[in-house]
């Protein structure tokens, strides 16, 4: 069973991936901001992380850049959620800093984004 | 009188000396001649004797009366003339003489009249010219004293002038440089004045323009010197002596003369720092209202389509209508939301282009992908025919857009046959066509089209169809790339062609 870490600060939202992932089979976490995605990770691993980009205190691309430039967490497939329309400069940035894929929350179903996230791990 | 006394004493002396002459050496000659002779029993001696005493009785009188005619005929014009001359000298110029003969000094008069007449002419004639250029200096004073408070009132503009300004002439120096140019450059008037502006003001493009659509920064200036009227710029900046960038919105035009020729060119720009700054608020309200408002809008969707999934067990099935509803709807509200931003990014002028090389071919083929599902759904054929190597000068994120809207447009209104995507090369413009074989679009709805909100057909379709800012939108984007969109034929049950162009990658 792979392990997937939801991070999103709307709670709602949160929950929301959080009820698909768990149907589809997954064994899910969740983080509401960077910080704590970084004390999950101490005690945790994952197999892939879902990363909302707008957060307070620490947004999507900073822990993604933290992430990756940690030695024991940078090999985790990280995939940026959004919620603004992705434009050019922020996707190329995502995957410049090492995101498998950057994604726009509205253009996908919760179904929609757990079947890619599969389509992933299946690399 | 002096004169008339010596020709007087002249004359009588004269005779007398004639007579003495006569009377003691040609008598007593002529006496010893003849002794002889008597004339009427008289010697000549005699006889002439008594001639003499005659003569001496008579001739004085005869003298006097002949000196008399000599004086009246010449002395006295001449004397009078003397009187005349004397006045004349003294400044009586109305004095004129007086002209007694017709002979050589009735000439001489009248001559010294006319010479007396020019003279007094010539001194009328400078002195009506003197009056004249009295007048003249006058008149003179007075325009210059209108110029110069009109010049004071210029000036006194100029400096109060919020905006900057100042001009050039042909060889890009400057005659012209106001308060507001000098504060915000940091160079004084003085200073500015007589030297070439590229020494005195730095322009340079803002690090959001590309260069390739403006060239360098002073090329607005450089069109204006060619002739080129009211061309303006939004995109510059001017760097002050302190090193501060200020942005600045400019504006130049050539200086024309009466017959049209170019004299130079006069620029007006601005500190637009305040108006960066409130699009720069605009901007940011506008992220975080569109954060704001898709957060809810996506938990709507996605909560809505999980529950249609079962993801929270089995639903009544009488549910599954409304819920389906409730998620077309949100999907609606999403697509509304979305528009709505973009229009205000478009009208506010907001919108970043991010231009660069982008492949049609991949552009179109990713766009076909997308709707692939859905034509095949309908049976209808989507097809291109693109060249492999066409490269246009784009956001491809805005390509993308159009595209979309364009393909799906068709998609909604054909029902069966074909969508075709061709591409034309032509000048420096690529032109890109989507053509269907739907139901077309009636001449009356096409001058609707581009309408905000206009929604064509929507009854025709029985469900509603999109927002009706897509097409406004793809026209907009178009247009802010270099190119245009237009529907180039449409007739109702004959299909559409709708037809975009962009700048050819050079």
């Amino acid at each position: 069973m792979s392990k997937v870490l939801v991070v999103d600060d709307e709670p709602i939202l949160r929950r929301m991936y959080e009820v698909k992932f768990q149907n589809n089979g997954f064994e899910v976490d969740s983080a509401e901001d960077g910080l704590q995605v970084f004390d999950k990770l101490k005690t945790a691993t994952f197999d892939i992380i879902v990363l909302d980009v707008m957060m307070p205190k620490m947004d999507g691309f900073e822990v993604l850049e933290k992430l990756k430039t940690t030695p024991e967490l940078k090999d985790i497939p990280v995939v940026l959620l959004t919620n603004l329309s992705a434009s050019n400069a922020d996707k190329d940035k995502g995957l410049e800093l090492g995101a498998l894929d950057y994604l726009v929350k509205d253009d996908f179903t919760p179904q929609e984004i757990v079947t890619k996230v599969q389509g992933y791990l299946k690399k | 009188m002096k004169l008339t006394a010596k020709v007087l004493l002249i004359a009588i002396l004269g005779q007398l000396f004639v007579l003495v002459w006569i009377y003691f050496v040609v008598l007593p000659q002529l006496d010893s001649l003849a002794p002889e002779v008597k004339i009427l029993s008289l010697t000549f001696e005699s006889l002439l004797k008594i001639a003499l005493v005659f003569a001496v009785a008579i001739y004085p009188p005869t003298i006097v009366f002949v000196v008399y005619l000599i004086v009246r005929v010449v002395l006295n014009p001449i004397k009078d003339m003397n009187a005349t001359a004397k006045q004349i000298a003294a400044g009586f110029f109305g004095a004129k003489l007086k002209i007694h003969s017709n002979d050589e000094i009735g000439e001489l008069a009248t001559t010294f009249n006319q010479i007396i007449q020019n003279l007094i002419n010539s001194v009328q004639n400078t002195a009506d010219s003197y009056r004249e250029v009295m007048l003249r200096e006058e008149e003179l004073k007075a325009n210059l004293k209108i110029l110069e408070e009109a010049k004071a009132k210029d000036e006194a503009l100029l400096t109060s002038i919020g905006d900057s300004v100042f001009a050039i002439d042909k060889s890009e120096t400057i005659f012209l440089f106001n308060k507001a140019a000098s504060q915000i450059s940091g160079a004084s008037v003085e200073e500015a004045k007589g030297k070439n502006f590229k020494q005195i003001l730095n322009f340079q493009l803002t690090k959001e323009t590309s260069t390739q659509s403006e060239g360098h920064a002073y090329s607005f200036i450089d069109q204006a010197l060619k002739g080129e009227k009211a061309i303006s710029s939004a995109n510059l900046e001017i760097v002050s002596r302190s090193g501060k960038e200020i942005p600045i919105s400019t504006s130049a035009a050539p200086i024309l003369d009466k017959d049209q020729n170019i004299l130079g060119v006069v620029v007006v720009f601005r500190d637009i720092t305040h108006e960066k700054e409130l699009d720069h608020m605009k901007d940011e309200f506008v992220s975080i209202a569109s954060h704001e408002l898709r957060t809810p809008m996506t938990a709507i969707r996605g909560l809505v389509s999980m529950i249609l999934e079962k993801d929270f067990g089995e639903i009544n099935p009488r549910l599954k209508a409304p819920l389906e509803d409730v998620a077309s709807s949100t999907l609606r509200l999403i697509n509304l939301v979305n528009d709505l931003l973009d229009v205000s990014r478009l009208e506010g002028d907001r919108v970043k282009l991010r231009v660069k090389e982008v492949n049609l071919a991949k552009s179109i083929e990713d766009s076909l992908h997308l709707f692939k599902p859905l034509a095949q759904e309908k049976k209808i054929d989507l097809t291109s025919e693109v060249a492999k190597k066409l490269t246009v000068l784009a956001d491809p994120d805005k390509v993308q857009e159009i595209l979309s809207n364009l393909i799906g447009n068709s998609l909604k209104f054909t029902d069966k046959g074909s969508i075709q995507i061709t591409t034309v090369v032509h000048e420096k413009l690529v032109y890109i066509g989507v053509r269907d074989t739907g139901v077309g679009i009636s001449l009356a709805d096409q001058k609707k089209l581009f309408n905000k909100f206009q929604q064509i057909g929507s009854r025709v379709r029985g469900r509603p169809v999109g927002t009706g800012l897509g097409l406004y939108i793809s026209r907009e984007l178009a247009k802010k790339m270099g190119g245009e969109l237009w529907i180039e034929k449409s007739h109702e049950n004959q299909g559409s062609n709708f037809v975009f162009s962009l700048p050819l990658a050079p």
